[in-house]
């Protein structure tokens, strides 16, 4: 039943953690410290790959200082792990397959001292030749990162639908463009920490840490260990940042930390500092997409046939689940009747890539979005219309031959505000008006540079004006990717006061005050009333990852029937207590209830949950919100992918200085759907986020790794957007209803990013009339239409 | 790896001259630390610092002369930008100082700093050389300190001329002729601010009956020392600032720097973005007469 007025939900409501952080009062893991506790400091081998044959610690052998050296050797259980695929061992033993490899770690009370140390330990390895070019990856002649595997192919998943070739025969027009894209660092402000102790008595383990998915660590902990589940008690301290990032690294530390703690009886301490936390921590994936368009002269798109290639780096991680989603995703949320996708995924000797904010689906929106612009060019027709002509509506089917129903496709609606917000039209058209196509810097190699002196008479011909926008649709949650359910924990106390824990984390999205929100609306309580309790793998069921923007959807929707549950066991209790009948309905607002109809009845809520307790009346729920089931055929990629979508649309305005190719970022107006707002500043709060990180890997981002060794190790090379640099962001959102999550809530984390980049690259366009291929789109790559290589630098001299 | 830090703090310029005598270990000198303080692996095995921010002299000086100022070099950026005196006669200097890092950055940074650290990306560098700023060098000898200019000081990316003795007191700077000078300082980096350049150009001239009378360019980032680009100021000299001119004097400029690629860029963008940082800063000139 759709509920008219609501008390608290929708409004901007403060953060719960909010005073914590601005003071700087939250405990991060790295402020937890127990008695007798040793560090874990880790070794590596300066080597891509590589056979090891010794590691020689005689130097350091007997040092007072080290308390033990844990390797393999010290493992009980699986000494390898991941989140998909188990390759990725905890101690390198056999091979180095990139620089972030760690052979072994030393124990001990003074981490600088054993930093020092570590230098002193030899080592012997036979180096192996180093692949570092994904589209080599798949050659006969490569070298096999995982040789026991037999291919350096982490996955491929083809989608077929209707006929491409025929599609194509029966095209007015053909466009084949390729676009690439960069490794990008979450850059999340701690590093990674993680503690581990045995608890007294055999009691099992307790690791407290900086990590993102408390269940997957626990799972991966136990399995290293060979312990039961129960043995495990993984805990999460305040988060400094994730976007996706402390999963699989934290999953190792843990299980090092734990294989230290076993081994000296000591808790163990691991904390990363900048260099290594870069070196180490998994990226996002670069793409290299080509695309194939078939499309007819009134701009119906009647074809497409994509191949993408991503570079998994040396370790499957999130490799499948990440290009399963570019798989759904890749034609973008357009009505395509035949289609032919390839997205494949390898092993290459880089740093390994994993999740990232996004998902796999930054990098084809990327592509997708600028290829509509071109296509919108060719036809002389403007960016909206190309994009109104091929939307998807309700009862459109999808590329994966899912139709869209039973939720407001809010596609062509997101289109039209951002519009409107943003005048695009007009600055548009008088964009390409104001801007000389004819004249961008040409750099070819008879010409210089040099600009035409025309071109400094005015001002503004130096500084250029552009407009820009992006469309998406995005699947909510996992989708076929899993499992799909997740649990809240509830328990009313007498006085009304009220605890509150959901299997999913608090990784700073503000999950805590979303949820509490959810509470205080089904109860009629005050936010401030409800306690929200530190998560622990111990205390409730496992709820799988907090990924895929599915903690309000899944999360909110347990909460919310945790919550009902309590209520219905409350009105029970009043019905009976003011003798009316069964079907009375009761108002819950501002902490009293109201019975509805004619009698004046009313009770404080306090005074509901005294009575309601001395009467033997059971306050605590487990609330259970489980995903519907959603298919999917691996053979043709065909299926209803995922349960529900949400939409956005991202309008980038900016100015582009025409003398060194900076572009500065003015405006980002982002239209978004993301079903139900719970928390309205939380909302802004994501789109500000996220359109500031959307920005940063279209403008700016890019790891480069040379032989693997990443070149960007801190935050001097690696440059993330500044306060300075991002211009307005106007949060609009435009509510859809939907069946599924707490009042029809979905999902909003995630779409904020995906659509900056391409908007900006289609801006880009507008103002230079040049369209750029490879993000980021830096000084170099805008004025040279190349970017900085790694073989540049080690030239580092005159060209 | 030591522990311990030993620093060293003289009030005023006699005590520090008395210490530096007497010094027998090698110690680094620290004004601002905002270098030093990333660069912490280069000196922690030495374990002395000396502070110059702590030196009476260096941290107040601001001397106005009937020809120049004399400016402390430990003063730190966001000193120098409040002085009036320099915001009328040295606004590229005001300007290049507010380009650097941040305003947390500008409030501990010190323009000693940035001459000492002698990286090509220094960004007053190319303003200071344009400027013909003289470094006075401490300890005085025989009541004097040691003058030079800032292309002496600097002989590669981060290496000085100074003993280990020596430190830089003061930067003298001459003010420039009155009669409507043009300036112009453009600095490029990867985002807005926290961002070390990629490249930057200064320009500081003079006309006479729409003829350059004297012009000054150097450019940041384009080669391992601060040098002015000598032959491009020669070929504007007594030139009429037309498109033709201006296009020369950008191919010149092109011909004369010697960028090189590294982390931060590469050799071709910074050549053809500087000769094209020429022509925007020349056009701009020529139409400022008009
Ligand atoms: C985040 C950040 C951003 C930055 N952005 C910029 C930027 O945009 N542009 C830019 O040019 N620089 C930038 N820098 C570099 C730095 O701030 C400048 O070079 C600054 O001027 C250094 O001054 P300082 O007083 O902090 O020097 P310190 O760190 O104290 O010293 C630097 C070096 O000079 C020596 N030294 C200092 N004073 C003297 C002296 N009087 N005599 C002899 N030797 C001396 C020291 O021994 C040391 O070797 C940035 C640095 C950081 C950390």
């Amino acid at each position: 039943m759709p509920k008219k007025s609501f008390n608290i939900i929708g409004k901007p409501v403060i953060r719960e953690d909010g005073y914590e952080k601005v003071t700087g009062s939250s405990p991060f893991a790295d402020d937890i410290n127990f008695p007798g506790q040793l560090y874990g400091v880790m070794i590596r081998l300066p080597l891509a790959h590589a056979e090891i044959k010794k590691i020689d610690y005689s130097a350091i052998r007997g040092n007072k200082l080290i308390k033990a050296i844990c390797d393999t050797s010290d493992i009980p259980g699986s000494r390898k792990i991941g989140v998909v695929r188990w390759d990725q061992p905890v101690f390198c033993s056999e091979k180095i397959v990139t620089p972030g490899d760690v052979v072994a770690m030393l124990l001990g009370e003074s981490e600088q001292e054993l930093h020092t140390l570590k230098t002193r330990i030899k080592f012997s390895a036979r180096k192996l030749p180093v692949l570092t070019d994904p589209s080599q990856a798949l050659a006969s002649t490569a070298p096999l990162i995982h040789p026991e595997l037999k291919s350096n192919l982490i996955v491929h998943h083809p989608l077929r639908k209707g006929n491409v070739e025929k599609g194509f025969a029966n095209s007015d027009f053909i466009l084949e463009q390729t676009y690439t894209t960069s490794a990008v660092e979450h850059a999340y402000l701690e590093t990674e920490t993680v503690v581990a102790r045995l608890f007294p008595g055999r009691r099992g383990i307790h690791i407290i840490g900086s990590i993102q998915n408390p269940f997957t660590t626990r799972r991966l902990v136990a399995a290293v260990l060979d312990w039961p589940l129960t043995k495990v008690q993984v805990e999460q301290a305040t988060l400094g940042g994730s976007f996706g990032g402390k999963d699989d690294l934290m999953n190792i530390l843990a299980a090092r930390a734990a294989i230290g703690a076993l081994k000296t009886a000591k808790p163990v301490k691991i904390r990363y500092h900048r260099e290594e936390s870069i070196l180490e921590s998994y990226k996002r994936h670069p793409y290299r997409m080509h695309y194939k368009v078939g499309y007819n002269k009134d701009g119906r798109i009647i074809a497409m046939k994509i191949d993408i290639l991503a570079d998994g780096g040396a370790y499957a991680s999130m490799s499948p689940f990440v290009t399963w989603r570019t798989v759904v995703q890749a034609t973008g949320p357009y009505d395509i009747e035949h289609v032919w996708t390839d997205v494949r995924a390898v092993y290459t000797n880089n740093p390994y890539t994993g999740a990232m904010r996004g998902f796999g689906s930054p990098q084809p929106i990327f592509a997708q979005e600028s290829l509509m612009d071109e296509i919108a060019v060719r036809l002389n027709i403007s960016p909206p219309e190309i994009r109104r002509i091929n939307a998807l509506r309700s009862g459109s089917v999808t590329a994966t031959s899912q139709k869209l129903k039973e939720h407001d496709v809010n596609l062509i609606p997101v289109l039209q505000e951002a519009l409107k917000k943003s005048s695009f039209i007009k600055k548009w058209q008088k964009n390409l008006k104001d801007n000389p196509v004819q004249d961008w810097i040409d750099l070819s190699h008879t010409k210089t540079g040099i600009l035409h002196p025309d071109q400094f008479r005015e001002r503004k011909e130096v500084y250029r004006k552009g407009i820009g926008l992006a469309l998406s649709l995005r699947g909510c949650s996992l989708g076929a990717e899993g499992i799909d359910a997740a649990a809240a924990y509830l328990s009313v106390q007498p006085d009304g006061s009220v605890y509150l824990m959901c299997g999913l984390a608090e990784n700073g999205q503000g999950l805590r005050t979303t949820f509490s929100l959810i509470v205080a609306e089904v109860l009629g309580i005050d936010p401030d009333q409800i306690y929200y309790l530190d998560y622990q793998t111990r205390s409730i069921p496992d709820s799988g990852p907090t990924v895929a923007s599915r903690s309000t959807l899944m999360g909110g929707g347990a909460v919310k029937n945790a919550a009902e549950q309590v209520r219905e066991r409350l009105e029970n209790q009043l019905r009976k207590y003011w003798r009316i009948p069964k079907n009375t309905q009761f108002h819950f607002r501002k902490n009293k209830i109201r019975a509805r109809g004619s009698k004046p009845l009313k009770i404080s809520f306090s005074d509901l949950c005294q009575l309601a307790y001395s009467q033997g009346i059971n306050l605590a729920a487990l609330g259970w919100y489980p995903g519907p089931q959603v298919h999917w055929d691996e053979a043709t990629g065909q299926g209803p992918a995922y349960f529900t979508y949400v939409y956005g649309c991202q309008v980038a305005e900016i100015t582009l200085n025409m003398t060194t190719g900076e572009v500065y970022l003015d405006r980002v107006t982002a239209v978004h759907d993301p079903g139900k707002v719970i928390n309205l500043l939380g909302a802004q709060g994501q789109v500000y986020g996220g359109v500031t990180q959307g920005a940063g890997y279209g403008l700016w981002e890019q790891i480069n790794a040379m032989e693997g060794q990443i070149m960007e190790l801190n935050f001097d090379q690696y440059l993330i957007p500044t306060s300075k640099d991002i211009g307005e962001i106007i949060p609009v959102f435009l509510e859809g209803r939907d069946k599924y999550g707490p009042w029809g809530a979905k999902s909003l984390g995630e779409p904020t990013l995906e659509l900056t980049a391409p908007a900006i690259a289609n801006a880009i366009r507008n103002a230079s009339g040049q369209r750029f291929f490879n993000l980021p789109l830096n000084l170099e790559e805008l004025i040279l239409r190349r970017k900085l290589r790694p073989e540049d630098l080690t030239r580092g001299s005159e060209r | 790896m030591t522990d311990r830090i030993d620093i060293i703090s003289p009030v005023n310029l006699a005590q520090l001259d008395h210490i530096l005598e007497k010094l027998r270990k090698p110690a680094t000198y620290v004004a601002g630390a905002t270098d030093i303080m990333v660069q912490k692996s280069r000196w922690e095995q030495a374990g002395t610092l000396i502070d110059l921010r702590t030196v009476q002299e260096l941290v107040s000086t601001l001397e106005i002369g009937p020809e120049g100022i004399l400016i402390g070099a430990a003063l730190s950026f966001t000193d120098i930008i409040r002085y009036r005196i320099i915001q009328e006669k040295f606004p590229i200097l005001v300007e290049s100082c507010r380009q650097i890092g941040s305003v947390q950055i500008q409030n501990r940074a010190t323009l000693g700093g940035n001459i000492a650290n002698a990286s090509p990306a220094g960004d007053t560098l190319p303003v200071l050389a344009v400027l013909n700023a003289e470094l006075w060098i401490g300890p005085r000898l025989k009541d004097n300190f040691t003058k030079m200019s800032v292309d002496e000081i600097m002989t590669g990316p981060g290496k000085n001329c100074l003993q280990p003795n020596q430190y830089i007191a003061y930067i003298y700077l001459p003010f420039p002729e009155p009669t409507d000078p043009f300036w112009y300082f453009r600095k490029v980096g990867q985002r807005y601010s926290m961002a070390i350049s990629k490249l930057s150009l200064a320009v500081l001239g003079w006309k006479h009956n729409n003829h350059i009378r004297e012009i000054r360019i150097c450019a940041g980032s384009v080669s391992p020392r601060i040098k002015r680009a000598v032959l491009t100021e020669k070929l504007l000299s007594n030139q009429e600032l037309n498109s033709k001119v201006i296009e020369k004097a950008a191919t010149q400029l092109m011909k004369e720097i010697k960028p090189i690629t590294d982390i931060r860029s590469t050799h071709n963008y910074r050549k053809s973005t500087a000769g094209r940082l020429l022509q925007e800063s020349l056009s701009t000139w020529a139409r400022a007469g008009k």
